[in-house]
């Protein structure tokens, strides 16, 4: 690796104060788990390194019926902490996220401004309307995920912002989701198309109220199939219903072809794995119902 | 510029001169001379230079020595010392688990973790913890065999 100077601020500002003063040059360091390949390869080659681990307050997780997500919390830390219905396909996607190596390493934050095409903790973040708060020295902000990633590797992200959280608000009652993701293999690698929906039922357990669906890898960034959820407003879920909906989330899919899978292909998986994920929400959310 | 650091591998307190950029595989095998940690494909997908960190099994290809400070690490040279997890290892030979070898050390340290979270883990909890390690022998079988025989809530034969 090309040799760079390492830095450990205490606190937000400093780190703040470091990623302006080197512009350019300087790259923040979460997990590493990306970066390090990428400075290792020389796709980047930074001057400073500002390390996020000095700086307290960035590892908790809080639950108060919102979730406020630490943006240095480990994949593996984020996994063993949800355990509603309304969460289980954040905890599915954190779980086939690469490794446990890699888990315990990579940051919830990290996969988002990685701002990869198949970031998998990305989909159902977008499904449960996740805000992320920004920190710079001079102000703090809140924006919405949805949005935030403009392309591969490129995010909203102001110069010296810091993503300190990630706030995802609580659900609907009977709110169930799913996250499907393939692979060449099960484990350690990039996916083919990854799937999370968000279903939320009415109080007769079967009438959908509101629905996300989030695709990843077949597009610049992961994105909600907004035409595909508008589609399900109102109805109960049945196969025509199902089968339609599968079909507006991949005309809304833009896939290209690479070493993993032709777009055609990847294509073809989106509507099997929308159809499947809603159902498995659906189903998910139904089981929620006695608990809320 | 040269940073100073100190890192606790195998309950012993090492402080280094190091350069910013050194991977903690890196200072494990050239700078302590522990070379049962592997280096191979140093982008995180193979597991042959696993080591616990904090008792977690990470890469540490991906782990810049200077951000391992202030957890315990340990590497298999530091397994074999603890003795702890003796029988697992004696179930890798009893097993044929190991074949070239060279996976073999990661390999021992994620089973070594999993069964210190997880002491009677189930098939499918023994490939996820088994899924960040490469074997190119492809002699997986044998290996889940081996960690599930030193199991301990299972008798073995």
């Amino acid at each position: 690796m090309k040799p760079f100077e390492f830095h450990e601020p205490t606190s937000v500002e400093e780190a703040s104060d470091l990623l302006l003063r080197h512009g350019k040059a300087a790259v923040p360091l979460a997990g590493g788990t990306a970066l390090l390949i990428d400075i290792r390869h020389g796709e980047i080659q930074p001057g400073h390194v500002i390390s996020l681990w000095t700086i307290p307050g960035l590892r908790d997780l809080r639950s108060n019926g919102s979730l406020h997500i630490g943006a240095l919390l480990t994949v593996t830390e984020l996994g063993e902490a949800l355990l509603a219905p309304a969460v289980e396909g954040l905890r599915e996607s954190a779980r086939s996220l690469g490794s446990w190596q890699i888990q315990n390493l990579a940051t919830v934050g990290g996969n988002i401004c990685k701002a990869s095409p198949g970031a998998d903790l990305v989909p159902p973040l977008l499904c449960l309307d996740a805000d992320l708060e920004l920190q710079s020295s001079t102000k703090r902000r809140e924006v919405p995920l949805d949005g935030f990633l403009v392309g591969p590797d490129q995010t909203a992200i102001a110069p010296g912002e810091v993503l300190t959280h990630i706030h995802v608000p609580p659900p609907p009652p009977r709110t169930g989701t799913a996250f499907l993701k393939l692979m060449r293999r099960q484990a350690l690698d990039c996916s083919i198309v990854s799937v999370c929906a968000r279903i939320s039922l009415d109080t007769d357990g079967t009438t959908c109220t509101e629905a996300r669906i989030g695709l990843a890898a077949v597009a610049p960034n992961p994105f909600r199939a907004k035409r595909a959820e508008a589609a399900l407003l109102g109805t109960r879920l049945d196969g025509e219903t199902l089968r339609h909906v599968a079909a507006l989330a991949r005309s809304e899919a833009r896939p290209i072809s690479d070493v993993r899978a032709s777009a055609e292909y990847r294509s073809l998986i989106v509507a099997a794995l929308v159809e499947r994920a809603i159902r498995l929400a659906a189903e998910r959310a139904r089981g929620a119902t006695g608990g809320k | 510029m040269p940073i100073t650091i100190s890192l606790d591998v195998n309950g012993k307190t090492h402080v280094l001169d190091i350069q910013p950029q050194e991977t903690l595989l890196q200072v494990l095998r050239e700078r302590l001379g522990l070379m049962g940690t592997k280096a191979n494909c140093e982008e995180g997908e193979c597991g042959a230079c696993t080591v616990l960190f904090d008792n977690k099994p990470v890469n540490s290809c991906l782990l810049l020595a200077v951000r391992a400070q202030g957890s315990p690490i340990v590497t298999i040279e530091g397994l074999t010392e603890d003795g702890r997890h003796a029988a697992l290892q004696a179930a890798f030979v009893q097993e044929g688990a190991i074949q070239c070898g060279y996976c073999t050390p990661g390999f021992l340290l994620s089973s070594a973790a999993l069964l210190d979270r997880n002491p009677a883990p189930t098939q499918d909890e023994i490939i996820f913890a088994l899924s960040g390690n490469i074997c190119r022998c492809t002699g997986y079988t044998k290996i889940v065999r081996a960690v599930k025989k030193a199991t301990p809530g299972v008798v073995s034969e």
